[in-house]
């Protein structure tokens, strides 16, 4: 696949390189490893290993054996892989009709039954190694895409709700961005949090991350005494105060800003990742919280090549936080049901 | 702190001794069992580990002392181990395999994870074949149930 080009001279460039990695070792993802040292791993120890391949990897490695193939079905393997697998913060996009593409359809299908049934497929993104992959899902329409609440923290005594949102008076400014918090508990009532540079925010999201509420937006206003950016605010425990934990580095918005033409973009966080999917595009953003470094995701290889937003019948990608596991506590609990 | 907290003797399967504090040692389940059951005299043997292997054992278990304490929770603190444990691993294949074994035997769960999922990242990338080869694993599957099998799961070669 093509990393991303930028037609624009800049000292140095954020094209697409894996340059380390989180997740240890995709510089070298396939080193040589010696058999005659790792035939003499028992198989307990090997299971150990397995389980800590990820999801992918370890639905290739199935066919290596039968009895690695039956490790999916074999409890004692998944009581331990519930034990030990690390939490893998992933993603999972949709393709995401936009306004323009529902008339379209709404006017094409009134004749007859336009319904084109196709599976619904899903893009599962992994930050750590930059790879995509297809998953098709037999029982989900085509176009379904679930709406997600934005900022919501469960504890035992209460509820936190968090949204934010532009009221839309003007297509080229937030005029009075307003974000708000609902804490249900014994006294049940909204409360505003004045968002940071409320006058000068675009396309402003909020993202999950690590139990955090982050705000996501572009700074722009061309009256405005600084540089153009793309901030990043978490809110603070206090639960109305924001504070700047990241801005975007200027030659990376300018790449950012072409591409994107102001047609906004969406956010989407887990665990320390955030992805930022440029609205129209097949482009998006990482952005690695933790190590506080940036870099282009490369294009998901499913979506043809016709691109995504050539025509009005394609579709954007939207994501939401995706953790793919091999089990959950629910089978557990089943079987002591059933057993 | 150096003075009160008491110290225990380790010794390897190759005879060498290691004097450490109990705190670093007992994050060895193996040992601290062994240590309440009161089944140790003035060493605690650990018979099926190498001094070299033991002594970076134990460099692990200084370094992870805290880290069950609220100050090791930190983020800024849990991020540094992070990279002192990335570094810790960057070791021959054999020192790892000892490293898994070691942990295995003296019950470290989270050298066990380390050094696990180290390997994992390891075979990750391998085809099948390649970790039929690296684990000395014989193909019991007919050509065309691999085949089948593959196709099960065919999202994932992709």
């Amino acid at each position: 696949m093509d990393a991303f080009n930028t037609s624009m001279p800049l000292p140095f460039s954020y094209t697409f390189t894996i340059t380390s990695s989180s997740c240890n070792t995709s510089t070298h993802t396939n080193p040589w490893m010696d058999v005659r040292i790792w035939s003499k791993l028992p198989e307990r120890l090997l299971d150990r290993v397995i389980a800590f391949l990820p999801p992918p990897a370890f639905f290739r490695a199935r066919s290596v054996c039968k009895r690695w193939y039956g490790l999916l079905y074999c409890s004692s393997f998944l009581e331990l892989y519930m034990q030990i697998s690390p939490s893998h913060h992933w993603f999972l996009f949709l393709k995401h009709r936009t306004l323009k593409s529902y008339i379209c359809r709404a006017n094409t299908s009134s004749g007859g039954n336009g319904d084109n049934r196709t599976n619904c497929e899903g893009y599962l993104f992994d930050p750590c190694d930059a790879a995509w992959y297809r998953l098709s899902f037999n029982l989900v329409p085509s176009g379904f895409y679930p709406a997600s609440s934005a900022g919501l923290t469960v504890s035992p005594t209460s509820v936190d709700v968090t949204v934010a949102g532009d009221d839309l008076i003007s297509p080229y400014a937030v005029k009075n961005l307003s974000t708000e918090s609902f804490h249900i508990d014994a006294a049940n009532k909204w409360f505003k949090i004045q968002a940071p540079m409320r006058r000068f925010l675009r396309s402003p999201g909020l993202v999950e991350s690590r139990g955090k509420l982050i705000l996501v937006a572009a700074v722009e206003k061309s009256k405005l005494n600084v540089p153009k950016s793309l901030r990043l605010w978490g809110l603070q425990d206090c639960g109305t105060t924001w504070v700047e934990i990241e801005r975007m580095p200027l030659q990376l918005y300018m790449q950012f800003a072409e591409v994107e033409g102001g047609n906004g973009f969406d956010p989407v966080g887990h665990g320390e990742f955030i992805v930022i999917m440029i609205r129209g595009s097949d482009k998006g953003l990482l952005f690695d919280i933790c190590r506080k470094r940036w870099r282009w995701i490369p294009a998901c290889p499913y979506l043809g090549s016709s691109g995504c937003a050539n025509n009005g019948e394609d579709a954007e990608l939207r994501g939401l936080a995706y953790e793919p596991r091999l089990a959950t506590p629910v089978i557990s609990l089943l079987s002591c049901f059933t057993g | 702190m150096e003075s009160t907290s008491k110290k225990v003797t380790l010794s390897s399967s190759d005879g060498r001794t290691f004097e450490v504090e109990e705190a670093v040692a007992f994050q060895s389940q193996t040992i601290k069992h062994l240590y309440e059951a009161g089944c140790t005299g003035d060493f605690i043997p650990v018979p099926n580990v190498t001094g070299d292997i033991l002594s970076m054992v134990l460099r692990y278990c200084e370094k992870h002392v805290d880290s069950d304490t609220a100050a090791g929770k930190e983020s800024f603190y849990v991020n540094k181990l992070k990279g002192w444990d990335a570094l810790f691993v960057k070791v021959d294949q054999s020192i790892l395999f000892d490293l898994i074994l070691a942990a295995d035997f003296l019950n470290i769960k989270s050298l066990m994870d380390l050094t696990c999922k180290t390997v994992a990242s390891m075979m990750k990338g391998k085809t099948t074949e390649e970790i039929r080869g690296t684990f000395n694993i014989k193909n019991d599957y007919t050509p065309e149930a691999e085949e089948m099998v593959r196709r099960e799961n065919q999202w994932a070669f992709e």
